[in-house]
């Protein structure tokens, strides 16, 4: 089980990647541990992605070139910060455009009510 | 609480053992686990206790490497397949623009009211010429199209 409690994983996975890389966009760079805190405390502990779905998503989108690192040493320890790239930030934005037209698609198709 | 160095050589070692042989994702996966035990910690738990706790948190380790490295590997493999494609197109040009260069010359000769089949020619060697440029012959690769045409050299 990777993403708990009350989505089901095929929802949250297809939508995780634009997730991490809006967050990245407004965050600047943020490590690992920091993303799931964050996206547990936006969705107010509704969506609690573990690290058997961040990583994955993580170092797929390093391989895509979208995101870059940094490392330091906290507590004598690597931390690795993830970062866009030039090519990430326009993704991002591309992502979110999409998503946000799906949504519209979405609320029509299933004639539901807009949240406000 | 901060995990002292020995506690995280320990969760580090532990990881290998259970399987984390990638350096990049174990290295992802040692601070996020420090990060779990840190936070159980907190609530008044010992070490131990917080790592059998943050452990039991821990999907399997095995299967998020696999599907690490499978997510990786599929960004890979794209743009391999599409210059793999590329390639054998152009190889496919280069043997058919051979046949369509030999057949009508060999065809005018012998028959001369398909002669207009050599006002093609040029058009074919055009083609031809450039399908010789553009194949990286060590590599099996597609050289992009400026490169190709502008530099001196067909092997790179």
């Amino acid at each position: 089980m990777y993403i708990y409690p009350m989505y089901s994983n095929e929802l949250i996975k297809g939508t995780l990647k634009t997730i991490i890389l809006n967050l990245l966009d407004e965050n600047g760079r943020m490590y690992g541990y920091e993303i799931t805190q964050r996206i547990k405390e936006l969705s107010k502990d509704e969506i609690n992605i573990t690290e058997g779905s961040l990583y994955p998503a993580l170092h797929g989108l390093l391989a895509e070139k979208l995101l870059t690192t940094e490392s330091s040493s906290v507590n004598g320890r690597l931390r690795k910060y993830y970062k866009l790239t030039k090519q990430g930030k326009s993704e991002s934005k591309k992502k979110i455009e999409e998503f946000s037209g799906f949504i519209i698609i979405m609320q029509n198709l299933l004639n539901l009510k807009t949240v406000k | 609480m901060s995990l002292n160095p020995a506690q995280t050589a320990f969760i580090k070692k532990e990881l290998l053992k259970k399987g984390i042989t990638d350096e990049a994702l174990r290295d992802d996966l040692v601070d996020h686990f420090c990060c779990l035990v840190e936070e159980e910690m907190e609530q008044a738990s010992d070490f131990k206790n917080a790592y059998f706790s943050s452990m039991k948190k821990f999907g399997s380790l095995r299967g998020l490497q696999a599907e690490t490295l499978e997510s990786i590997e599929s960004v890979k493999m794209l743009p391999k397949i599409i210059k793999l494609g590329e390639f054998f197109t152009t190889l496919s040009y280069l043997i058919l623009s051979l046949v369509f260069l030999i057949m009508p010359l060999y065809l005018t000769l012998s028959h001369r009211n398909i002669s207009f089949l050599l006002f093609f020619s040029p058009f074919v060697i055009l083609g031809f010429y450039i399908c010789v440029k553009r194949i990286n012959y060590r590599k099996f690769e597609i050289i992009p199209f400026q490169k190709s045409l502008f530099s001196g050299s067909v092997v790179h």
